[in-house]
């Protein structure tokens, strides 16, 4: 199985190579400005980066973050999912950057190849920060109500922190 | 958000480090944690411009707008109403495409178009401006599916990760049962409030 992810970069990679090479446009020059577009977004995020994974840090460091995840543990135990993964999973529909953060301490911690670690990944790589996304969208539109919107989010959420859960299981 | 946020997680650390007198390890973390994050960001940068580079190839050579031609007969069945209409279709199948490819940046002012699109649809969740297909769009894109985890791979072998693709795969079924259990969530939920709206309206 890890074969076969393997083969999912370079053959992304050699795929736009050919296509650098058989296209009738000037795809380099593209793909120079996407590299200085990944240049400014990372760059536009290291300011958010650096306070909140200080933040997390800290948390970590001051025994808090241990006292969330004893408080949670015996909930966590019941549903089957381990509890270094609720701070990211409390995180994750509240800020990305933060998200980010809180993988990171957990890596840190219970390393990336851990149960928790990878469960935390699967979660991270399928589901997308819901507040500022359902905020955005609304007030785009000027709507003040969202109807159901934010309550069938988060159950989606909750949904697929267990099959993420579930899948890692299996894997 | 993200300020408060962060006031709350200092504020929190702070008075556990009291209680518990850690101090110095506090003290500690502020100074690493500024130091990691800088880290972090330059074992992402190189990944991210390649990837960034990449994507923008595979667009201009024409990848985006195939994916969304290929999306927009399944859009049918996700969002009846815009598709009977055919309002904001392009929108909506030009940011799964975005989506996909894990253009965040192109992604958002598709999104918000499409979102314009659809809310010149008629309502019919009984409330103004919002309808069912509005809804599920803004639902869906709390979960996308993304073909490379851009962020995520890196961060997995900065942390010296044996495997850092081996969670590719789980993530691709993971995210294909959300989508799924999305689109049935939102109509499931859509044609309740529309039955008790209905109802309400009766006994008026």
């Amino acid at each position: 199985m890890t074969d076969i992810a393997a083969y999912a970069l370079p053959v992304i990679i050699t795929l736009s190579g050919i296509m650098l090479a058989f296209s009738k446009k000037d795809l380099f020059s593209l793909f120079l400005s996407g590299c200085s577009d990944g240049l400014k977004t990372t760059a536009g995020i290291l300011p958010t980066l650096i306070m909140l994974v200080v933040a997390v840090k800290m948390l970590s460091a001051s025994g808090a973050l241990e006292a969330i995840c004893s408080v949670l543990s015996p909930l966590c135990v019941k549903i089957g999912i381990p509890e270094e993964v609720l701070p990211v999973v409390l995180m994750r529909p509240v800020s990305g950057s933060g998200a980010t953060a809180m993988i990171k301490e957990l890596f840190d911690n219970s390393g990336p190849d851990s149960a928790a670690g990878r469960i935390a990944s699967v979660l991270m790589g399928s589901s997308d920060t819901i507040i500022y996304t359902l905020s955005l969208y609304f007030s785009h539109v000027g709507a003040k109500k969202t109807g159901y919107a934010l309550p069938a989010a988060f159950i989606l959420m909750i949904f697929c922190l267990f099959v993420s859960c579930f899948i890692c299981s299996i894997f | 958000m993200i300020g408060k946020i962060f006031s709350f997680i200092v504020t929190l650390s702070f008075v556990f480090s009291v209680l518990g007198g850690r101090m110095n390890e506090l003290s500690q973390a502020v100074l690493q944690g500024a130091g990691q994050a800088v880290e972090l960001s330059i074992s992402m940068l190189g990944m991210m411009c390649l990837w960034s580079g990449v994507i923008k190839v595979l667009d201009g050579a024409g990848l985006t707008s195939l994916i969304s031609k290929g999306i927009r007969p399944v859009l049918k069945y996700i969002y009846p109403a815009a598709y009977r209409k055919n309002c904001g279709i392009e929108e909506i199948s030009a940011n799964f495409a975005a989506n996909l490819l894990g253009m965040g940046n192109a992604a958002l002012p598709l999104g918000l178009s499409a979102m314009k699109k659809l809310s010149e649809l008629d309502s019919d969740v009984g409330q103004r401006k919002i309808n069912a297909d509005m809804i599920t769009f803004a639902v869906l894109n709390t979960a996308p599916f993304q073909l490379f985890p851009t962020t995520l791979i890196v961060l997995r072998e900065a942390a010296g990760s044996i495997a850092p693709y081996e969670i590719i795969l789980p993530i691709y079924i993971c995210s294909s049962a959300t989508v799924f259990f999305g689109i049935l969530l939102c109509r499931i939920l859509g044609y309740f409030i529309k039955t008790r709206e209905k109802g309400r309206k009766k006994n008026d």
